[in-house]
């Protein structure tokens, strides 16, 4: 085995050991190079490395690539993960991150009505570069600014802050805010739902329409031979089937990679991969005779 | 009988059914175990579990069933008077009064499951007679519309993985995607299930199902499309699975569907997490919203032919999916007053997080959408003609199939606006001198003018408008549509001062089809002079129909609408142009096509003419053409002793006309190609209507100098056999089969696009004659009854019984002497008659019907063609016992109700029969009759047709039997045929009937005694089996 050289990091001498593998753990989307594709992603990664230096960061982007964290769960103004390192327990993590206020959401909200725009690209899983600026416009920001915004915690033995378990979870959050910005925003205090029940002067409050079909009242079947052996008549004229995918999986696609996937594989491949074997199973032999 | 149903319990779809109480009355007495505490007496009319399989897969199984097999169940069915109503009078009869209650029967059902059940699952979908004696039930039919709408939404990829709680554990699932129309058909679908659908519970439930048709169908789609997905996607080999995650995309494959993770609080909130993941989708398509694109033209700019100053408006609505005439502005939406809300009946939250979302996803697909988001409150935007046009062409097809809904302006359909350019063609060529020499082939000059908006363009005119460089240009008040395409075609035209040189041929194609060349330029009009212009108006029906004389050699006399369908044969002959003759059954297809035979024959023609049949009307052409055109000798290339190869073809050249059938048509191609037809005719066309099989093949390989199509099906009716027939008669008219499907058959089947549907009739119309019997022209020429013999022929076995009874009679008669030798022959008579009409009959052994007799087939044929053309028949024999078997073996066939009165049937009921003939909307559309019932009285003219199975020779009786229909109140020409078994005692006794014979005083056909004073010799050759009997 190669001797792996100690280094220098401004406080002690620190031999880099291997940490524990970690089976199913949640692994870093992106492999090499940056994390995170999106800017807001890539903003939430540059507070982090603008606040420390030194070799924490690159051994937490290492940790997060490796599936070393084990767990993790995203509350209003909390972050909690366990993360696992050397020892035989995962360290446990907390992010503590400020929350706006219900009055300050109201303005951001408000705002937010004016441009609509921005909303609609969110729903589209985009956050446009004008979000932050309606946060700016308001004198808030929508990450964190400052080092003492972020209150980090971690049961490791290592005294800096943020330690490589830290910044692990930080990764992976970029990624994760990546897929679903509303993750940002629910961990500043909004969550998606409440902020469309609120967006709008107007309207019958955040009234929940049921989205599953009600529960079907049972209704006795009839005795009647002729109501009994028929049902209503089929609808006029042959449907006409509905336009084919056009592209493979979009529906997957359109819903983005799933938060926190502990996959072996990449969740957007994995699910491509799916539908484009069944596309392709398909072609090969289709089932049914057309009608010729 | 067997009737078919499928019901859902307890997760999956069990397979059931009814039987027909058999003839002779027995009713096998089932085994069944006393239930519990509800009594549920097995039914009597259920099918036994092995028989349910058997009904499946008769014959030689196709497939072996896996999975488990029949179980006992209840079914909760409608009971009168302690008896269960069964589904439909072909099982048994209805009670005719009382009130009905559900009450429990046991019956046997088998869980469909695997290969087998996907197979009738389809069938069913397909047509409700799956095979003879074999129906599908409106249940099975509604599950398997709903299995095949699943395995759409597969293929579409309309689906999401997710996962589910069993009670076998968690489970993974592939979930459909109901978005837009597809949740409105599924609601249709449920809407289509019977409550015999949901009508089973477990043996010993206390109380009866209650309808949750709804649940059913869901679970039963998510079921079906579940299995689909996972046969795409067999299991692969198991990688490590270290996460819940991969133990979900692992069960998302192969059979099993179970996630093998065993962290219960883990699979829980996994499975919270894929619903929130998958709420922007659910919400889409749970919110019953749709958006909704308006294009709208600007008001025309004060000067014309000037690009428009106004600017195009796209609008967004909102709809809801319960109102779809409720189209509210998306303006309104973002207004703070809930008035928009209130009409939508949805909550503002709910409304605008879906606008939003959708408004997101438009813009995905739309820039300018895209655009309109960045300005507060967007509700429109504008577009200038470019622009516009680029939406329509571009972004608009995108949108719709997204599912957006687009309300484009109505000049655009969708394939684009008017074009703004035609072409319009002159073809000049000389008066027609004499009768022949000239075929299509022949060159013409054809000089081209471009016209826009009706005005010719010149030159230079044609350039500036090309210089304007917009796609949509408007004049005159229309917008239409500038085709760089068509630009460039109609320059190059002018290029050579519009003069081109092309064959007749393709000029009479353009004139149809409108367009030059298959993907060319319209061409709005062919003006044309001289024999092509005479020929272009015949073909368009236009002009004063010069009919033909009927040729000297034809022996009978033409009516005048059959003189001019056989003119029109002939002009189309003479252009060497495909004809398709389709008129009703019984208006004398048959003569027509004789009569052009022998005009053919006597203007020289000296190749052999090939006719091709089915099988059971071989000897009716041989009969027919002696009868009418003596002077063709017909060659009929059939069973087992016909010539091969060489001989086939010296034997054919030295007949005018050579007869076969569909089968040996492919069979014996080879032979067959080698000689040198005159033309091929193809009798009951529509056996080539799919033109992959290798009859349809064989048919169009044939060389020959024309070609004719006989068929009594409405032909424009098949958009899909239409290209079969044409490629035949006219290969290369309608393009090719993918062309056509993509020009005709998808707008006109799918989108009814009408004008595609004219277009197709333009083009296909002149060489269809179709002509009913209700027709004015037509009616008129109709005597009010048309008698026609049906030359039926035997099956080996009825020959090898005939030949049988034969054998024994001459034994049996030699020496015999006065009584005894009056009763044997009597006896021999009936008999034979008997294996004429069936063996079955004659051997009384209950045993199968289908596929034994010549005149069963040929019956089953042409009541099968009366009924699709929505009439009614009567069909009269002479045997009680053979009445019974028709019934039972129509029924089976036809899968319908057929009613039989016989001497037996007691008075009350059958008045009840004969009113219900004539007065009920749905009644049967066949009666039997035996023909001494025939004789009492009786009104039945709401029957057109009327079949004698088997003649009694005595004319007056069938007269009379015949009058049921045919007497006063009847309005329509009745039609009536008498079946006469080719080369048997029923030719020659029909033959020396017609000449009008008499034996030893007796009038031959007052009875049958005279039969009894023949001398043994001419006995024999009455009743001897010629060889030509027997069918191949």
């Amino acid at each position: 085995m190669r001797r792996r050289r100690s280094t220098w990091d401004g406080f002690s001498y620190y031999r880099p050991e291997p940490p524990k593998a970690v089976k199913g753990g949640i692994r870093a989307r992106s492999q090499r190079g940056a994390f995170a594709s999106q800017w807001w992603g890539r903003r939430w990664i540059a507070t982090l490395e603008g606040f420390s230096i030194g070799a924490r960061l690159g051994r937490g982007r290492s940790y997060a690539r490796g599936g070393q964290v084990a767990d993790l769960t995203i509350e209003p103004g909390r972050v909690t993960a366990a993360v696992q390192g050397t020892r035989s327990k995962p360290y446990a993590v907390e992010i503590r991150l400020k929350v706006l206020t219900q009055a300050q959401w109201g303005e951001v909200l408000a705002a937010l009505a004016e441009q609509p725009i921005q909303a609609a690209r969110l729903l589209a899983g985009e956050m446009p570069p004008s979000f932050e600026e309606l946060f700016q416009g308001l004198h808030f920001s929508l990450f964190p600014a400052r080092q003492d915004d972020l209150k980090t915690q971690c049961s490791c033995p290592d005294w800096s802050n943020p330690c490589k378990h830290i910044a692990a979870v930080y990764y992976l959050l970029g990624e994760a805010f990546d897929g679903d910005p509303f993750l940002l925003l629910k961990l500043r205090g909004m969550e998606r739902e409440a902020l469309f029940a609120r967006l709008g002067t107007a309207g019958s409050g955040p009234r929940e329409r049921e989205v599953e079909r009600a529960a079907e009242t049972a209704e006795p079947l009839p005795a009647d031979p002729a109501a009994f052996w028929r049902g209503a008549p089929a609808a006029d004229g042959p449907w006409i089937p509905g336009a084919p995918a056009p592209v493979n999986a979009a529906a997957v696609k359109r819903l983005g990679p799933f938060p926190f996937w502990r996959g072996r594989e990449d969740f957007m491949n994995a699910m491509e991969r799916l539908y484009n074997e069944a596309a392709a199973a398909l072609a090969r032999d289709p089932g049914e005779t057309p009608h010729s | 009988m067997i009737i078919l149903h499928a019901s859902w319990l307890d997760r999956r779809l069990l397979l059931w059914g009814e039987q027909s109480v058999p003839a002779s009355g027995a009713v096998r007495p089932r085994r069944g175990r006393p239930s519990a505490s509800v009594q549920a007496k097995p039914l009597p009319f259920g099918v036994e579990g092995e028989c349910v399989e058997k009904a499946i897969n008769p014959g030689p199984p196709r497939w072996t069933r896996t999975g488990p097999g029949p179980r006992a169940t209840w079914a909760w069915l409608p009971t009168v008077g302690g008896q269960a109503v069964p589904s439909s009078p072909l099982i048994g009869p209805l009670p005719e009064e009382g009130t009905a209650a559900l009450l429990p029967w046991q019956i046997a059902a088998l869980p469909m499951e695997g290969a087998w059940a996907e197979d009738l699952l389809v069938r069913s979908a397909e047509r409700e007679l799956l095979e003879h004696g074999l129906l599908a039930g409106a249940d099975l039919r509604a599950w398997a519309a709903l299995s095949g709408f699943a395995r759409e939404l597969a293929a579409r990829q309309a689906c999401l993985p997710g996962c589910e709680s069993t009670p076998n554990g968690w489970a993974a699932r592939w979930h459909p995607l109901l978005a837009g129309e597809d949740g409105e058909r599924f609601e249709a679908l449920v809407r289509a299930l019977p409550p015999s659908a949901t009508c089973l519970t477990e043996k010993g439930c206390a109380q009866a199902p209650a309808g949750r048709s709804g649940e059913a169908a869901k679970a039963f789609l998510t079921a079906v499309l579940d299995v689909r997905m996972r046969q795409l996607l067999p299991a692969v080999g198991g990688g490590p699975v270290d996460s819940v995650h991969d133990a979900w995309l692992q069960a998302l494959r192969g059979d099993s569907p179970l996630i093998r993770w065993k962290d219960a609080q883990a699979l829980s909130l996994f499975a919270d997490q894929l619903a929130r993941w998958q709420r922007p989708i659910r919400l889409e398509t749970q919110t019953g919203l749709r958006l909704n694109f308006r294009l709208e033209e600007p008001e025309p700019s004060p000067r014309p032919g000037k690009r428009a100053a106004a600017p195009w408006r796209l609008r967004y609505l909102v709809q809801p999916l319960e109102d779809r005439s409720l189209l509210v502005p998306v303006g309104e939406v973002w207004k703070s007053r809930g008035l928009a809300f209130r009409a939508l009946g949805r909550g503002a939250g709910e409304v605008r997080e879906w606008l939003l979302a959708a408004l997101g996803q438009a813009a995905a697909l739309c820039p300018p959408v895209a655009a309109s988001l960045e300005r507060r409150e967007p509700g429109e935007v504008e577009f200038d003609d470019g622009a516009a046009h680029r939406f329509l062409t571009q972004f608009a097809p995108a949108l719709r199939a997204s599912g957006f809904g687009l309300l484009l302006p109505a000049w655009w359909t969708g394939r684009g606006a008017r074009p703004a350019l035609t072409l319009r063609a002159q073809v000049k060529s000389p008066k027609m001198a004499g009768a022949g020499g000239l075929t299509l082939a022949a060159l013409v000059q054809v000089n081209w003018t471009v016209m826009m908006g009706g005005q010719p363009l010149s030159a230079g005119e044609l350039a500036a408008l090309a210089e304007f460089k917009a796609p949509l240009v408007r004049f005159r008040g229309e917008w239409m549509e500038l085709d760089p395409a068509t630009l460039g075609e109609a320059a190059a035209l002018l290029g050579r001062r519009g003069k081109e040189s092309l064959a007749a041929g393709e000029v009479l194609r353009m004139a149809l089809s409108g367009r030059r060349g298959e993907r060319g330029s319209v061409v709005e009009e062919v003006e044309a002079d001289g024999w092509i212009g005479e020929m272009m108006g015949r073909l368009r029906g236009e002009g004063r129909y010069r009919p033909e004389e009927p040729p000297n050699g034809f022996d009978g006399t033409l009516r005048p609408y059959q003189e001019r369908g056989y003119s029109w044969l002939a002009f189309l002959r003479q252009w060497g142009l495909g004809a398709c003759l389709a008129d009703d059954m019984g208006l004398g297809k048959t003569i027509q096509t004789l009569a052009l035979l022998q005009r053919e024959w006597e203007r020289g023609e000296k190749r052999p003419v090939l006719l091709v049949c089915p099988t059971s009307v071989v000897q009716n052409w041989v009969r027919e053409a002696a009868r009418f055109t003596p002077g063709l000798k017909a060659l009929v290339h059939h069973g087992t002793e016909r010539g091969r190869a060489a001989a086939f073809a010296r034997t054919a050249r030295a007949h005018p006309l050579v007869v076969t059938s569909y089968g040996l048509l492919h069979r014996d191609l080879d032979a067959i190609r080698k000689v040198r037809w005159a033309g091929v005719i193809l009798d009951e066309a529509q056996n080539i209507k799919n033109p992959e099989t290798r009859q349809s093949k064989a048919a169009r390989s044939v060389p020959s100098d024309y070609r004719i199509a006989l068929t009594g099906t409405p032909v424009e009716n098949h958009v899909g056999d239409l290209w079969a027939l044409m490629e035949f008669l006219n290969p290369g008219l309608l393009g090719t089969q993918t062309a056509f499907r993509r020009d005709f058959y998808l707008p006109i089947q799918m989108e009814k696009d009408a004008g595609a549907a004219g277009r197709l009739k333009a083009m296909t119309g002149p060489f269809v004659l179709r002509r009913l019997k209700t027709d004015p022209s037509v009616i008129s020429d109709l005597p009010q009854k048309v008698e026609m013999k049906e030359y039926c022929t035997l099956t080996r076995e009825q020959a090898g019984l005939y030949a049988a009874v034969l054998k024994e009679a001459e034994e049996a008669l030699e020496g015999t002497e006065g009584i005894s030798r009056r009763g044997l022959i009597l006896a021999t008579l009936s008999k034979l008659k008997q294996v004429c009409n069936h063996p079955a009959q004659f051997l009384k052994d209950h045993s199968p019907l289908d596929g034994r007799s010549g005149k069963l087939a040929r019956l089953t044929e042409l009541l099968g063609e009366a009924m699709e053309e929505g009439d009614r028949a009567l069909v009269f024999t002479q045997f009680a016992e053979m009445g019974e078997l028709l019934r039972a073996h129509l029924q089976d066939a036809f899968g319908r109700e057929t009613l039989f009165l016989h001497g037996g049937t007691p008075r009350v009921r059958r008045d009840r029969m004969v009113e219900r003939f004539q007065t009920d909307p749905d009644a049967p559309p066949v009666f039997i009759l035996s023909l001494k019932a025939g004789g009492t009285g009786l009104n039945l003219t709401r029957a057109n047709h009327v079949f004698h199975f088997d003649r009694w020779w005595n004319p007056s009786v069938e007269n009379q039997a015949t009058d049921r229909a045919f007497r006063i109140g009847q309005h329509r020409r009745v039609q009536v045929r008498k079946f006469v078994c080719a080369g048997t005692l029923e030719e020659r006794i029909d033959d020396m009937i017609e000449k009008k014979l008499a034996v030893a005083g007796q009038v031959i056909g007052a009875g049958e005694s005279w039969l009894t004073e023949l001398s043994d010799r001419d006995l024999k050759a009455v009743f001897a089996l010629s060889r030509t009997a027997v069918e191949e």
